[in-house]
């Protein structure tokens, strides 16, 4: 079944084309990467499926409902969740902080009244879900640490478990593994399979990691100064010519 | 284009003052005010404005979070301390204001009390909201004037209307923030300005607002047997007051309101893509925080015996939020302590034989202090000290590690540094 169904996005920034006409699905439960140099478009299309930017054309459809005008939020309430290349957390609060606020955020319990009347601390419920996230990426000898003081590696996986507490359906990740060594980007690796055969979530990979992706994606995506050079099996498009063209150039 | 747009300023109000009739209030207010609707408009309506900010990164330009509370890296003897202290000096203050102070001080000590109240407001929208508000005074004169108009012409109890000009005020912040926090930042902040400025010069001069300049005389409340026009009556009604929007403040930071807005200052992308919808919160915020404003100027213009115009000047309103910004947005000491200050400093330093004059040059040092310690004094210095007191006595022990800190600043640093001993 086809989750996210991206047409012909088009996007301008005064005069430069960053995406030309870009089509790409993502079926349930399917880890698909999409791959790129530098500047090839990748987080500008993020952008456009997330609702951080509104394509110049082109429509988003999620789920069969048109999402080209929904904002941010609403697609998040809608099932896709992302995490940010450069990482986006949230300052001053704490790991566990981050998944009881993504959680509150999902399940949409909270509001001004039930602050008033001293019910807006974080339930049994609510702890023990993010206690899950916690031990799932092994995150729980960090949990009571304020943000600041945990590394890029660690960081990377508050945002990757932040996104999983709103349960999505389709997860984008730009970029999980950057600012990760060998081993940690493995283990990076290993965690996506894991959530993406236990939990069934669709996951659209956005990777520089030539490695991750030959080992875990099914499906892969090339993009080259905003348009689609090749798509199909991660077998076939890393043996595709104009791939590795794009990739190293005309030297080999 | 500047100057075209002057031109164009000078022509309109030229023409105005030719065609509207020429004795009415309106009139009087309008041709003065009309700059500040003409920079509201553009604010609201220039393009540029907008196309700016969302730029080909919508990541840049998000400003790096301010570090975490004080009062989060305490350890808890030092917690159980430090509430301890609170509570015998509270508790001393009362005492002492009640029963050693003569009226004058009295009057004083109450007055810090309700403006604390007001600015609890702007630890609502800056501390919790992370917007920069510059018409809390006019919020304020909201609350206050619904007072006065209410219970001059209806009759009605002074805390009823207390309560309804409150929610006025939360109505008119919510009412204003709609368009206004489409711009954020720097634009927002004149946004508010443009509007007290508008409101200052239009609204207030009419008779069923402001009444002049003369102002709407404010009687003191009367429950049942007690009569709040005792001056000490009134200081605890001013301390209950203060007490309940306190809790009610600490209640919304602790709970889903605050949380949420906590992580719409850490990053609003990232909020907004775990389903926090950021406008609404801001919205919320902004409400409470008028809110807020409107039920202190109340207790204002309770305490004068009147609502008078004076004292909700824009002007004033600038210096409040320079105020609790030096002291501490982010924390309720912060906004009761800049009520002391605001009372109290002057009288200090006339009580010293220090020109009055003198009060400029401390809130102009006052204003370069938040350029260095954006959370304010009291955050900093209480991190700093709080700091410096467990490693003395070995509370928090631990190692400090800094691995995560990318900040070059050594300041930072050391509150990186405080932040993770636990």
């Amino acid at each position: 079944m086809t989750l996210l169904d991206a047409r012909s996005i088009t996007m301008r920034f005064s005069g430069i084309i960053a995406l030309d006409d870009v089509s790409i699905t993502v079926d349930s439960g399917e880890l698909v990467g999409l791959i790129g140099p530098n500047g090839a478009g990748k987080t500008t299309f993020f952008n456009c499926i997330s609702g951080l930017l509104r394509p110049t054309s082109g429509r988003v459809v999620f789920q069969g409902t048109d999402i080209t005008r929904m904002p941010v939020y609403g697609r998040a309430r809608k099932g896709i969740a992302r995490t940010f290349q450069r990482t986006e957390l949230f300052g001053g609060m704490t790991v566990r902080d981050h998944f009881l606020v993504a959680e509150r955020a999902h399940n949409r319990r909270g509001g001004l009244l039930k602050d008033v009347l001293n019910r807006g601390a974080p339930d049994a419920d609510e702890t023990r879900r993010a206690n899950s996230t916690l031990e799932l990426l092994d995150l729980t000898g960090d949990a009571d640490r304020p943000i600041e003081a945990l590394s890029l590696g660690r960081g990377r996986l508050v945002e990757l478990g932040r996104a999983l507490m709103t349960e999505p359906a389709l997860l984008l990740l730009d970029e999980p593994s950057s600012g990760l060594d060998t081993q940690e980007t493995h283990e990076m690796g290993e965690l996506l399979r894991h959530v993406q055969r236990e939990k069934g979530t669709a996951i659209l990979l956005v990777e520089h990691d030539v490695e991750m992706v030959r080992r875990f994606t099914d499906r892969l995506y090339v993009l080259d100064f905003g348009t689609l050079i090749a798509s199909g099996s991660t077998e076939s498009v890393m043996h595709d010519a104009d791939v590795q063209k794009a990739y190293f150039g005309d030297l080999v | 284009m500047a100057f075209a747009g002057g031109l164009l300023l000078g022509t309109t109000q030229a023409v105005l003052s030719g065609y509207l009739p020429l004795n009415s209030v309106f009139t009087a207010g309008v041709r003065p005010a009309l700059p500040f609707f003409a920079l509201f408009a553009l604010l609201l309506f220039w393009p540029l404005l907008r196309r700016g900010r969302e730029a080909a990164d919508p990541l840049a330009g998000v400003d790096p979070p301010p570090p975490g509370l004080a009062a989060r890296t305490r350890s808890r003897t030092m917690t159980l301390a430090i509430r301890i202290l609170g509570i015998c000096v509270g508790v001393g203050f009362v005492l002492v204001s009640l029963f050693g102070l003569d009226s004058f001080w009295l009057l004083l000590m109450t007055q810090a009390l309700v403006f604390a109240t007001i600015f609890l407001s702007i630890t609502v929208i800056t501390g919790m909201g992370g917007q920069v508000s510059l018409c809390q005074a006019t919020f304020a004169a909201v609350g206050a004037f619904t007072t006065g108009q209410l219970v001059e012409r209806f009759g009605m109890s002074v805390l009823l209307t207390m309560v309804i000009g409150a929610a006025l005020a939360a109505a008119v912040g919510a009412v204003l923030a709609l368009p206004a926090l489409r711009l954020g930042g720097v634009y927002l902040a004149l946004a508010t300005l443009a509007f007290a400025l508008a409101f200052e010069s239009v609204l207030l001069p009419l008779d069923w607002v402001g009444a002049g300049t003369s102002g709407l005389p404010v009687p003191r409340p009367v429950v049942g047997p007690i009569d709040f026009a005792d001056e000490r009556a009134f200081f605890l009604l001013c301390l209950v007051v203060l007490g309940l929007v306190a809790t009610f403040v600490t209640l919304l930071r602790r709970g889903t309101t605050g949380r949420f807005l906590d992580a719409i200052r850490g990053s609003e992308p990232a909020a907004a893509s775990i389903g926090i919808n950021p406008f609404r919160s801001k919205v919320v915020a902004f409400a409470v925080s008028a809110g807020i404003a409107g039920l202190g100027g109340s207790l204002l213009a309770m305490l004068q015996g009147q609502a008078n115009p004076l004292s909700f000047a824009t002007f004033f309103g600038l210096f409040w939020v320079v105020i609790v910004s030096t002291l501490g947005t982010r924390t309720i000491e912060g906004a009761v302590y800049a009520g002391f200050a605001l009372v109290l400093v002057p009288e200090i330093l006339e009580g010293i034989g220090v020109p009055a004059s003198f009060n400029f040059v401390l809130f102009g040092l006052g204003a370069l202090t938040y350029a260095r310690h954006t959370e304010g004094i009291v955050e900093f210095q209480s991190r700093r000290i709080v700091g410096a007191i467990d490693r003395l006595f070995g509370f928090g022990g631990g190692e400090a590690d800094t691995s995560g800190g990318n900040q070059e600043d050594d300041l930072v640093a050391s509150d990186v540094e405080a932040a993770v001993n636990p």
